[in-house]
C-alpha cells in the first residue's frame, strides 16, 4: 500500500478529487472503498502517522504514543472519564480488540420508533453485515479463551448469567493477546490490511498526517478542505473535491463541522455523543492468569441487557480488557504501597468491564462536543440513572469473579478496597460513591454527536448521512449513531457505512 | 505554552479546567538512558522540586527498577523516573501540560499551597506530602479530588512505561513473534 505523509512531500500536483474523505476507520475508508470501486478520484486524509503493520511493536508506550488520541491521554471535560480512540491509520479498526457485533436488533428498533430510521431494520442492514463480516474476516472464535475470559465465562456461569463467545475479525491469528497495540503480523483484519489498501491499488490516494482543520463552504456546499500538517500547523493544504465524505470518528467529526462554522439551526451538532461508559472490576486469583497473552476478547454476557424497548434500567454488557502493565498501573486510582501491592500481582489479575448502554432513557442524553481554542473535548455528565447502573455492575462483576474463584476482588474506584466475600463487597460497594472522579470510568467507544434523524430539530444528518444543510457533505462513521448501541460498535459502522454507500 | 497567558489563579482553583489533570495517562516512554532527551524540558526549578516531592511519595514503596543483572542504583532510579516524567510531558496534550504546570507554580505558591494542601511548604518533608496524597485521595472536594486523579495517571505512566519495571512485578514482556514474520517471509 502507498501511503504519502503529508510531512515528507511537497504536494504541488492538483488537489482535486471527486471524493475526499476525512478520516481512516472502518466507516472513512470503506466509504473511501465504494467511491474508488465507483470509478471515482479519491483522497483518503488520516491525521495520524504513516504507520503500517511492519512498524508495530508490541511496547505499549510506544503504541499509545503513535497511535491513539492524545498518546491515549484523552479524557472528558472534567477529566472524569479516560477516553481510548485511535488515531492511525485504519483509525479505531487498527488499535480494537478485534471484537465484532452487529448492531443489537433491540438498538435498531429503537432508532426506527424514535428517530424514524426507517430503513435500519435488521433485514435491510443484513446483506451488508455479511459483506463486512467478509471483508474483515469475522467468523466465530477459532481460538480458545485465555484464562483472562474463562475466567469470566466461568463466574457467569456460575451465578447463573447467559454468555456466549465473540467472533473476531482475524485471519492467522497467532493469539498474541496485543491487539491494542498495533497487530505485527496482520492477522487482524483491521481497515490497515482490507479496505485501505483495496481503495489504494484502485487508485485511492492515501494522506497520513494531514488534519483536517475546516470546510470552507458557500451557499449549500462545500468547495474545499483545508488540511494542516500534523505539528506544522502553519502549513496547510487545499484539498477540493465534488463530495466530501466526514469520517473523522464520534469528537472528531462533530468537531471539524464546529470549526467549520457550518449551519446548525437547533444546536444539535456536538450533542447525543455516547460513550459506552465502562466500569472495572478486578480480581486476583491463586492461579495464574496472564491476562496479557492470548486473544484479548474472546467471551461476553449480554444477560444484564435490556430486552425490552423500554426497559427502566440502562443495562450493560461484560466483557473483559487484556492486562498489560501500563494500561493497569494508569487504572489504578492508588497510590503508594497499595498500589504496588496490586501491581506485583499482575500475572494473577483477572479483570472485567461492564459497558453501559447510554442513550435510551430522558436520564441518559450523551454528553457534548464543544471546542476550546479550536480542541474538541467531550463534556459529559453522569446522572443519578447512571450511578445506579455503575453501582450494579460493581456488584454483578465482583460476584462473578468471586464465583470463579477469586482471592480478592476489588472495584477500581478512587477509595476502592480489596474484599474477599461477597458480604464484603456489597457493604463496600454500597458505600461507594459513583460519581465522577471516585469511579473509574474509561470508553473506547465513541458515538455520535452527528445524529442522523429524520428530523432536523434533533439531528446533524438525514437518514441517509447527508448533512442537513450542506449537499455535497455527508457522515460516514460511528458519529451518526444517535444512541449508543449497546456494543462493539466496529461492525455496525461498516454495516451502516455499507447501507448508506449503496 | 500557547495558553498559559490565558490562565489565572482564580479560574484554576475554581476547578474550571481542572480537567487536565486526569488526562495524562498512558503514553510514552524514551528508550532507557536515552541521552537526546533532556530531563526537565517543562518544569523549572521550584515546580519540579514540588513534582519530584509528589512522585517520591506516590512511588514510595514502589521496588528500584532492576536491570538484567542487579538493582540499580536510587539515583540513576530517580533519574530514570523523572526522564519518565519528561517523556510523558512532551506528549500530553500542549493545554493540559500547560495547566499541569500552573498546578506545580500554585503549590510552591504558600497561599495556594495551603488551599490545596493545607500547609505552607510540606514539599521537604515525605511524611507530610504522603499525607497530603492519603487526604486528595479520600477528599469530596473537587479540586483535590481532578489533582489526585492526574497526579494517579502521570507517576504510574513514568514508572511502568519504563521496560525495567516489568520485572518487579513478573510481566515476562510481549511473546516472540519475529520467528512467526520470518516464517512467513520464506513461504
Amino acid at each position: 500500500m502507498i501511503v504519502q505523509s503529508l510531512k515528507d512531500i511537497s504536494l504541488t500536483s492538483d488537489l482535486n478529487f471527486d471524493v475526499v474523505v476525512v478520516g481512516s476507520g472502518p466507516g472513512g475508508s470503506l466509504s473511501g472503498l465504494k467511491a474508488a470501486q465507483q470509478g471515482k478520484k479519491v483522497a483518503i486524509l488520516e491525521m495520524g502517522r504513516p504507520l503500517q503493520t511492519k512498524d508495530f511493536v508490541l511496547d505499549e508506550a510506544t503504541a499509545y504514543k503513535n497511535l491513539y488520541q492524545e498518546a491515549a491521554g484523552r479524557t472528558s471535560l472534567d477529566g472524569a472519564i479516560t477516553i481510548l480512540q485511535g488515531r492511525a491509520l485504519g483509525g479505531g479498526s487498527t488499535i480494537n480488540w478485534t471484537s465484532s457485533f452487529r448492531t443489537p436488533e433491540l438498538t435498531l428498533k429503537y432508532w426506527q420508533k424514535y428517530f424514524g430510521l426507517k430503513d435500519l431494520s435488521m433485514e435491510k442492514l443484513l446483506p451488508f453485515f455479511k459483506e463486512a463480516e467478509s471483508l474483515i474476516g469475522v467468523k466465530d472464535g477459532e481460538i480458545t479463551p485465555n484464562r483472562n475470559n474463562d475466567l469470566l465465562a466461568e463466574g457467569l456461569s456460575k451465578i447463573g448469567a447467559k454468555h456466549g463467545l465473540i467472533k473476531r475479525n482475524v485471519r492467522g491469528c497467532q493469539n498474541l493477546g496485543y491487539c491494542g497495540l498495533g497487530c505485527p503480523v496482520g492477522a487482524k483484519q483491521s481497515a490497515l490490511v482490507t479496505s485501505l489498501p483495496m481503495a489504494n491499488k484502485l487508485g485511492a490516494e492515501i494522506f497520513c498526517d494531514a488534519v483536517a482543520e475546516r470546510f470552507i463552504w458557500k451557499n449549500s456546499r462545500v468547495e474545499a478542505l483545508e488540511v494542516s500538517v500534523r505539528g506544522l500547523q502553519n502549513q496547510k493544504y487545499i484539498f477540493k473535491a465534488k463530495t466530501f465524505i466526514c469520517a473523522a470518528g464520534a469528537i472528531g467529526s462533530p468537531a471539524l463541522l464546529l470549526r467549520s462554522k457550518v449551519a446548525d439551526p437547533y444546536e444539535t451538532l456536538g450533542k447525543r455523543t455516547f460513550i459506552h461508559p465502562t466500569t472495572i472490576s478486578g480480581a486476583i486469583f491463586k492461579e495464574k492468569v496472564e491476562a496479557y497473552y492470548g486473544a484479548p476478547q474472546t467471551v461476553y454476557s449480554d444477560h444484564f441487557l435490556p430486552t425490552k424497548l423500554e426497559e427502566e434500567a440502562a443495562g450493560f454488557k461484560l466483557e473483559v480488557p487484556p492486562i498489560h502493565p501500563l494500561l493497569l498501573a494508569t487504572s489504578l486510582p492508588i497510590f503508594g504501597k497499595d498500589h504496588y501491592e496490586l501491581m506485583k500481582n499482575l500475572p494473577y489479575i483477572q479483570a472485567t468491564i461492564a459497558l453501559q448502554r447510554d442513550g435510551f432513557h430522558p436520564e441518559s442524553q450523551g454528553g457534548r462536543v464543544i471546542l476550546k481554542n479550536g480542541r474538541p473535548f467531550l463534556d459529559y455528565k453522569f446522572t443519578p440513572y447512571m450511578e445506579k447502573a455503575f453501582r450494579q455492575s460493581l456488584l454483578v462483576m465482583g460476584e462473578a469473579q468471586l464465583a470463579a474463584g477469586a482471592y480478592e476482588v476489588m472495584p477500581i474506584h478512587r477509595q476502592g478496597l480489596r474484599v474477599k466475600s461477597l458480604g464484603a463487597l456489597l457493604k463496600h460497594v454500597n458505600e461507594l460513591s459513583m460519581k465522577a472522579l471516585e469511579l473509574k470510568v474509561v470508553s473506547a467507544h465513541v458515538m455520535g454527536g452527528c445524529a442522523m434523524g429524520a428530523r432536523p430539530q434533533e439531528s446533524v444528518t438525514d437518514p441517509s448521512g447527508r448533512f442537513h444543510h450542506l449537499e455535497n457533505l455527508v457522515i460516514r462513521d460511528g458519529s451518526l449513531f444517535p444512541t449508543g448501541i449497546g456494543t462493539n460498535p466496529m461492525l455496525s459502522i461498516m454495516g451502516l457505512v455499507g447501507q448508506l454507500s449503496s | 505554552m500557547s495558553n498559559k497567558g490565558k490562565l489565572d489563579r482564580r479560574f484554576f482553583l475554581k476547578g474550571g479546567s481542572l480537567a487536565i489533570l486526569s488526562s495524562i495517562p498512558l503514553l510514552y516512554w524514551s528508550p532507557i538512558f536515552q541521552q537526546t532527551v533532556p530531563t526537565h524540558d517543562y518544569l523549572k526549578s521550584k515546580e519540579l522540586m514540588v513534582m519530584r516531592s509528589l512522585l517520591q511519595a506516590w512511588t514510595n514503596e514502589w521496588p528500584f527498577f532492576v536491570k538484567p543483572v542487579k538493582p540499580i542504583k536510587a539515583e540513576s532510579y530517580q533519574a530514570e523516573l523523572e526522564l519518565g516524567l519528561n517523556g510523558v510531558l512532551s506528549v500530553v496534550r500542549p493545554d493540559k501540560r500547560d495547566e499541569l504546570i500552573l498546578l506545580l507554580k500554585l503549590l510552591s505558591y504558600g497561599p495556594s499551597c495551603f488551599f490545596l494542601t493545607g500547609h505552607f511548604s510540606p514539599w521537604s518533608d515525605p511524611e507530610k506530602v504522603t499525607q497530603i496524597l492519603s487526604r486528595w485521595r479520600v477528599s469530596s472536594k473537587l479540586v483535590e479530588k481532578k489533582v489526585y486523579m492526574a497526579f494517579s495517571s502521570l507517576f504510574a505512566a513514568s514508572y511502568y512505561g519504563n521496560k525495567l519495571s516489568w520485572s518487579v512485578i513478573g510481566y515476562p514482556g510481549p511473546p516472540d513473534y519475529v520467528t512467526y514474520i520470518e516464517e512467513e517471509k520464506k513461504l
